[in-house]
C-alpha cells in the first residue's frame, strides 16, 4: 500500500447548501440534450394515433383496411391486439390501452398505427375508419354526482359538530381546468429486444410504474420489459400516468422495429390529465375574537372519464381543506365525479391548489366581517408543530413554521405606489389598452400547506445506489430528473456525506435498480435524497472501517497525515452501497376521515400586489412575494428557481390558465388559445427562505416544488378583489368576471 | 391557414420575391398607399403615419407580436378575413380599398365589400392584391384603436378602430368598425354617423358608443361572453372618442 | 423541391416536402435537433431560428422558403468549444430547469445581444415575450440577461 503524508485540509466542493451549476446545463444550452423527441434508431418506424372525436360514443366498427392498403404502413392496432390486461391505470386500471365498445372522452385512443415515416403513419390513422354512434355524455359533475357515478367519496368528521361561532361567512368557489402544459409534448421510441421483450425510452416521471402497466398490458415477464428514464421536457404530473407507453410497446413487438411516436401540441391536450376543475362551498365560524370555531366544506371535483389519481387528489383536497389553520369542529364532504370530460389526475398542488382558492378566500372574508386584519387572523389561527391537523387530527411532529411566514410577509416592503407611468406597465401591456387613470391597485394575501411524499398508508420508499469509480462516485437512481435539479443535489448530498468533490448522477434503468417512486408530491428530494445520503454514509463507514481511517477525501482514505489509501487503490475494489428508503409510515384514515395520513408537511405564503383597469377587466401582476418553509435549502438556486417557477404556474391559474370545455370537448387545444404567461406576464418575486430543520429529508430538507403554486393563486386573487371590490369567486379570473360581474 | 391546418394546399405561390410591392407611400393629395409586399414592421417604424394617418399609427405596433410583425403584410391581414384581424377593421374605418391585379387588369375594391366573411374575400382565383388605398383625409385626421387581449401576442377578444376628420371643430368624416365580435369586420355605420357633420362632445360619444355596441354581433367563446365582447366595444369606442375630445381641448 | 442554403455556416442541400417547416428540414434532414418543437403555430419561441439575420419560429417558414437563405441554429450561434456569452452567463444564473426551451431563449437572446450588448430588463423581456418557458418563472433568465456583460463583437 502506498503511503503520503502532509494532507491538506480542505472541504469537499458542490456539498448541501452551495449551488453547484447542473450538470445538463451546457449540453440543454447548446441544444445537445437529447430529449425524448429526439431520439432515433436504426429501421425506426414512426407512430401515429387515431383518437375519438366524441366525448362519448359507441364504437360499431372500425375498418383498418384503408390504412393497412397505405404503401410503407407496417400496423394498425386496436382493442382486439392488447396481448395482456385491456386496461391501465395509476391507482385503479380502469382506462383502456384502446377503446373498445365504447369511446368515453373526446381525444381518447382508439387505435394506433406504424409506419415508415411520420406522414404516412398520420395518413393511415387519418384512413382507419371508425363506426361511432354518438351517445348523450355526462359532463355535469352535478348530475353525475346526483347519479352517484363517482371514484371516491370522503367524508371527515372531526371534534363536536354542535359548535357553533358568533361570526358566520359562507361562499362558493369554482376553480377551473388547468394543463400543465409541459413544453416537451409526449414522445418515446420502444425497441424490441429481438428476444420478445422490449426496451422503452419515453416521456416519464415514474419509470417502474410505467414498467408495470406495459407488462400488464403485454402480457410479458417483468424482465422482458425495461423503461429507461429519457430527457423530458417538463412534467408538472401531467407524466405520472401511461399514454403512449403500451401503444409503443406493442407496436414495437407487433412489428419487430423501433417505433417512435411523438404528440402534437393539441394531442398532448387529451394525451394527459389535467388539473381536475373543482367547485367548493364553504361555511367558516369564530368566535367575536376571530378563533376558527368550525369549518365546514364540501368538495367536488370532476375526475372526468377514467379514475387516474383522482382518489389521492379529492383525498389530499379533503384533508387541506381548511388550510394551515387550527380549528376543533370540522366537517368536510368531498366526491370525486366521473363524466365524459378530459380524464384528470396529478398537477403540481395535487388538489391543496383548489381547496386554498376556497379556504384563503373564506379567511379574508371572515378578516372583512371581524374588521380584523387578514394577517392578524390567520397568525391567531396559524396551525403550527405541535398542533393536530384541523381535519384529520394528525399531531404535527416536523417543524411547520406558519408564524413565521407570517411575520415574514407582514415585514417584506412593499413597492412604491402606482400605477406606472409607462404605458407598457399597465394592465394590457405592451397592447397600450389602458392608461393610468383607469387603473387601480390591490394588495392580497394567502397562505398554504401541503403533504410531501406519499400519503394514506402507500408504501413510499425509494432505491439509490451510491458507487466508487474511477474519478469518484456515482449515485444511480431511477428518480426521473424533471428540470427541477435532481441531478444537481442528488449529487450534493453523497458529496456532502462521502466527503468527496467528484460526483455525478447516472439515470439507470428499471432493470438495474428499485424503483425511486415518483417525481412528484415534492418527494424526491426527502426520498430519493433520503437513500443516497444513507447510501453514502454507509459506504463511508464501510471504507474508513476497512482501511481503518479517518478521513475519507478526493485523494482516499486517511489516517491521520498519511494518504492510507490512494483513491486508484479504493476504485479498484468493488465498492457500492444501495439503499432503500422509507419515510415515516402513514395510515389509511378511518371512516371519519382521522388518522396519521401523512408523513410531512410544508407550508408557504404569498403576497401579491396588482393593477387592475376594473372597466376592461385587465390585471397586471407586479409582484407575488413569498416566504416559504424550505427546512433547508440543499441547493439555494434551485430553491429560488423552483419558487418562481411554481408562482408562475400559481399566476396563471389566476389570470389565464384554463382548459375550456364545451359538452365535453376542449375548445382550446392549442398554445394560440390556452394562454401560457410569458416573460412580460411574470411579476417580480421576492423569496424568503425559512429555514428550520428537524424534518425527516436528508439534513432537515423540505421538499420545495409545490408549495409555490398552492397559495400564489389564492393571494393573486385576493389582490385582484381588493383592487377591484369584485367578489372573484372563480379562477382563472376572466377580464368579464371584473369588468361584468 | 396552414399553421392552424385549416388549409393544406396543392400549390402555393410566394409572392415576396414580386419586386417593388413593399413600398408604403403618401400621395400628394394625402392619399396613403401599402403594398402588398410592406411588413407590419415598416408600418411601426414608420414616420410617415404618426402624422398623417394617427388610427394606422395606432394599430401597427397592435399587430400579433414582434415576430409575426417582421414577416406578416397589411395586405396579407386584410386577405386573410380573419374577423380577428385588426388592419381589416382599420381599413373599414379609413374607408380604404384593396387593388386586385388579374390578367384582365386591375380593379379597386372597397375593404367593406371585399372581406366577405371569415377567411373569405372578393379576389377571383387568378387574381392578387397588390396594394391598399387609403382615401385623402377630409380634413385633419385624428382616431385610434384599441383592443382587448387576454394576454398580449394573443388573438383579439375585442377590437375597435375610430377615424375622424377634423373640418374646423366639426367632425368631418367618421369611420367606426369593429374587430372579432362578428363573423366578418363590422362598419359601425350608425355610431359613425352620430358624429358627423357636428363636434365631437360628451353626449355624442355616449350615443356612438352605444349604438357600436349594437352594431357588434358578438358570440360568447373562450376569449369572452357576448355581453362582455359588446360591453368592450361600447367602452373602446368611449375612450378613444374620450381621448380625441380630451386632446382637442387640450389644444384649444 | 430540392433547396439549398447555409446552414450555421455550411451550404447544405435537401429535398423537401412542399408544406414541410424549415423547423422539420433541420431537425428531421439536417440532424440539427436543437431546435424544439413545442406548439407548432409560432406561440411559444422553441424553435426560433435566425433567418437572413432576422429572429423567426422556424415552425412557421416552410421549408422551401427558405431556399438561398443563410440560417443559425443553437448549434451554430457559439464558436465550436465554446459558449456564447448569453449561455455562460443562464449558466450561471440558473436559467435552465427542464432545457426545452433553452435553446430557443438562446437564440432570441443572441439575436437581442447582437444589437443591444447592454438592454435593459424591459428591453430584455420584449425581446424574450414570443419565448414561454414553462419552468424556470423567467426570473432567472432575466438576472442571467441583465448581468452577461455582453459585447456584441466579443
Amino acid at each position: 500500500m502506498s503511503t503520503r503524508t502532509g494532507r491538506k485540509v480542505g472541504t469537499p466542493q458542490g456539498v448541501v447548501g452551495t449551488s453547484p451549476l447542473r450538470p445538463d446545463g451546457i449540453p440543454k444550452l447548446q441544444g445537445r440534450f437529447e430529449y425524448a423527441q429526439d431520439l432515433a434508431a436504426e429501421g425506426m418506424l414512426w407512430a401515429a394515433t387515431v383518437r375519438s372525436p366524441h366525448a362519448r360514443a359507441r364504437i360499431a366498427s372500425i375498418d383498418i383496411a384503408p390504412a393497412l392498403a397505405i404503401g410503407g404502413v407496417h400496423a394498425c392496432l386496436t382493442a382486439d391486439d392488447v396481448p395482456g390486461r385491456a386496461t391501465f391505470g395509476l391507482e385503479h386500471p380502469d382506462q383502456p390501452v384502446l377503446a373498445a365498445q365504447e369511446a368515453r372522452f373526446w381525444g381518447e385512443p382508439v387505435a394506433v398505427v406504424a409506419a415508415e415515416d411520420l406522414d404516412t403513419a398520420r395518413r393511415a390513422a387519418a384512413a382507419i375508419e371508425v363506426g361511432y354512434e354518438p351517445l348523450e355524455a355526462l359532463t355535469d359533475p352535478e348530475e353525475a354526482n346526483r347519479r352517484d357515478e363517482v371514484f371516491r367519496r370522503m367524508r371527515i368528521r372531526r371534534g363536536d359538530q354542535s359548535v357553533r361561532g358568533a361570526v358566520v361567512v359562507e361562499g362558493e368557489y369554482e376553480v377551473g381546468m388547468q394543463d400543465q402544459a409541459p413544453l416537451g409534448t409526449e414522445a418515446g421510441l420502444a425497441v424490441p429486444d429481438g428476444q420478445g421483450g422490449v426496451d422503452l425510452y419515453a416521456t416519464s416521471q415514474y419509470v417502474h410504474v410505467d414498467q408495470e402497466q406495459v407488462v400488464a398490458s403485454l402480457g410479458l415477464r417483468p424482465d422482458q420489459v425495461r423503461s429507461h428514464p429519457t430527457g423530458i421536457g417538463g412534467a408538472f404530473g401531467a407524466r405520472e400516468d401511461v399514454n403512449l407507453h403500451i401503444h409503443l410497446c406493442m407496436l414495437a413487438l407487433h412489428t419487430g422495429r423501433p417505433v417512435k411516436m411523438v404528440y402534437r401540441r393539441s394531442e398532448s391536450f387529451t394525451g394527459h390529465v389535467h388539473r381536475h376543475p373543482a367547485w367548493l362551498r364553504y361555511r367558516h365560524e369564530a368566535d367575536r375574537d376571530g378563533r376558527l370555531v368550525r369549518v365546514e366544506a364540501s368538495v367536488v371535483l370532476d375526475g372526468g372519464a377514467y379514475a387516474s389519481t383522482t382518489s389521492a387528489v379529492l383525498a389530499n383536497a379533503c384533508y387541506f381543506a381548511v388550510g394551515p389553520y387550527t380549528c376543533d369542529s370540522v366537517a368536510v364532504d368531498g366526491v370525486g365525479v366521473r363524466t365524459n370530460n378530459p380524464p384528470c389526475g396529478a398537477m403540481r398542488g395535487f388538489g391543496a391548489v383548489q381547496v386554498c382558492f376556497g379556504y384563503e378566500s373564506q379567511m379574508d372574508r371572515l378578516a372583512h366581517a371581524l374588521e380584523m386584519d387578514p394577517l392578524t387572523l390567520r397568525e391567531i389561527n396559524a396551525l403550527e408543530t405541535g398542533h393536530p391537523l384541523a381535519t384529520t387530527g394528525q399531531v404535527i411532529q416536523t417543524p411547520l413554521p406558519t408564524v413565521e411566514v407570517i411575520k415574514s410577509l407582514q415585514a417584506m416592503p412593499l413597492p412604491e405606489a402606482g400605477p406606472s407611468d409607462l404605458p407598457t406597465e399597465l394592465p394590457g401591456g405592451s397592447g397600450l389598452t389602458s392608461e393610468p387613470q383607469h387603473v387601480t391597485r390591490g394588495v392580497g394575501y394567502a397562505l398554504g400547506i401541503k403533504n410531501l411524499g406519499f400519503s394514506e398508508g402507500s408504501d413510499d420508499y425509494a432505491q439509490a445506489r451510491v458507487r466508487i469509480t474511477d474519478s469518484g462516485a456515482v449515485v444511480e437512481t431511477a428518480a426521473i430528473e424533471v428540470g427541477q435539479g435532481l441531478v444537481t443535489v442528488l449529487a450534493q448530498i453523497a458529496r456532502s456525506a462521502l466527503g468527496i468533490s467528484h460526483v455525478e448522477v447516472a439515470h439507470v434503468d428499471t432493470s438495474k435498480i428499485d424503483s425511486a417512486g415518483s417525481t412528484s408530491a415534492s418527494r424526491q428530494t426527502q426520498v430519493s435524497g433520503g437513500a443516497t445520503l444513507e447510501a453514502a454514509q454507509r459506504l463511508r463507514e464501510r471504507i474508513l472501517g476497512q482501511f481503518d481511517g479517518d478521513v475519507l477525501d478526493d485523494e482516499g482514505v486517511w489516517r491521520g497525515d498519511t494518504l492510507v489509501t490512494p483513491w486508484t487503490a479504493l476504485a479498484a475494489g468493488d465498492w457500492e452501497e444501495t439503499v432503500t428508503f422509507r419515510h415515516p409510515p402513514t395510515t389509511m384514515t378511518d371512516d371519519n376521515g382521522q388518522g396519521v395520513a401523512h408523513a410531512d408537511f410544508a407550508v408557504a405564503g404569498h403576497r401579491a400586489v396588482v393593477d387592475v383597469d376594473v372597466e376592461l377587466g385587465l390585471v397586471k401582476v407586479l409582484r407575488v412575494d413569498t416566504a416559504q418553509d424550505v427546512g433547508l435549502a440543499l441547493n439555494p438556486q434551485s430553491v429560488r428557481g423552483q419558487i418562481e417557477g411554481g408562482i408562475l404556474q400559481g399566476v396563471g391559474l389566476a389570470v389565464m390558465e384554463e382548459l375550456v370545455m364545451g359538452e365535453g370537448v376542449i375548445l382550446n387545444p392549442t398554445f394560440t388559445d390556452y394562454l401560457l404567461p410569458t416573460i412580460l406576464d411574470a411579476p417580480e418575486v421576492e423569496a424568503l427562505l425559512i429555514e428550520q430543520e428537524g424534518s425527516w429529508g436528508p439534513y432537515g430538507a423540505k421538499g420545495v416544488g409545490e408549495p409555490p403554486t398552492i397559495s400564489s393563486t389564492a393571494a393573486v386573487a385576493a389582490a385582484i378583489r381588493a383592487a377591484s371590490g369584485r367578489e372573484i369567486e372563480r379562477v382563472p379570473v376572466r377580464p368579464q368576471d371584473i369588468a361584468l360581474p | 391557414m396552414m399553421k392552424l391546418r385549416f388549409a393544406s394546399p396543392e400549390m402555393l405561390v410566394d409572392i415576396n420575391e414580386i419586386p417593388d410591392l413593399d413600398y408604403h407611400r403618401v400621395d400628394d393629395d394625402g392619399t396613403i398607399r401599402v403594398g402588398a409586399v410592406c411588413r407590419h414592421a415598416d408600418l411601426e417604424r414608420s414616420s410617415l403615419l404618426d402624422t398623417r394617418q394617427p388610427t394606422m399609427a395606432a394599430a401597427a405596433p397592435l399587430v400579433a407580436d414582434p415576430i409575426v410583425r417582421m414577416r406578416g403584410t397589411l395586405v396579407g391581414s386584410v386577405c386573410h378575413a380573419d374577423p380577428q384581424g385588426d388592419w381589416a377593421s382599420v381599413m373599414t374605418a379609413l374607408d380604404a380599398s384593396i387593388i386586385a391585379q388579374g390578367p384582365n387588369g386591375r380593379r379597386s375594391i372597397a375593404v367593406r365589400d371585399f372581406v366577405l366573411g371569415p377567411f373569405q374575400n372578393a379576389l377571383a382565383f387568378d387574381e392578387i392584391a397588390v396594394e391598399a388605398v387609403v382615401p385623402t383625409p377630409r380634413g385633419m385626421p385624428a382616431g385610434g384603436y384599441l383592443k382587448l387581449e387576454r394576454r398580449v401576442g394573443d388573438y383579439a377578444t375585442v377590437g375597435v378602430a375610430v377615424a375622424i376628420d377634423r373640418v374646423g371643430s366639426q367632425v368631418g368624416r367618421a369611420g367606426i368598425a369593429l374587430t372579432a365580435v362578428g363573423p366578418a369586420t363590422i362598419a359601425a355605420d350608425a355610431a359613425a354617423q352620430k358624429l358627423t357633420g357636428r363636434p365631437l362632445t360628451a353626449d355624442n360619444i355616449g350615443e356612438a358608443a352605444e349604438l357600436a355596441a349594437e352594431a357588434a354581433q358578438p358570440k360568447s367563446d373562450h376569449r369572452g361572453s357576448a355581453d362582455f365582447k359588446r360591453q368592450m366595444v361600447r367602452v373602446f369606442t368611449s375612450r378613444i372618442l374620450t381621448g380625441l375630445l380630451r386632446s382637442e381641448e387640450e389644444a384649444a | 423541391m430540392i433547396v439549398e442554403l447555409t446552414v450555421n455556416g455550411e451550404p447544405v442541400t435537401a429535398r423537401v416536402n412542399h408544406p414541410g417547416s424549415l423547423l422539420d428540414l433541420l431537425r428531421d434532414d439536417l440532424g440539427l435537433p436543437g431546435s424544439k418543437s413545442a406548439c407548432e403555430q409560432g406561440e411559444c419561441g422553441s424553435c426560433s431560428v435566425i433567418l437572413d439575420g432576422a429572429l423567426v419560429c422556424s415552425c412557421l417558414v416552410l421549408a422551401a422558403d427558405a431556399h438561398g437563405s443563410a440560417v443559425t441554429t443553437v448549434e451554430g450561434i457559439s464558436e465550436p468549444g465554446a459558449l456564447h456569452p448569453v449561455q455562460e452567463a443562464m449558466h450561471r444564473a440558473g436559467a435552465v430547469q427542464c432545457g426545452f426551451c433553452t435553446p430557443g431563449i438562446v437564440v432570441a437572446a443572441a439575436d437581442l445581444f447582437a444589437v443591444n450588448p447592454h438592454p435593459t430588463a424591459t428591453e430584455i423581456k420584449e425581446a424574450l415575450a414570443g419565448n414561454i418557458c414553462r419552468c424556470t418563472g423567467y426570473g432567472a433568465i432575466v438576472r442571467a440577461l441583465e448581468g452577461a456583460e455582453i459585447v456584441a463583437d466579443r
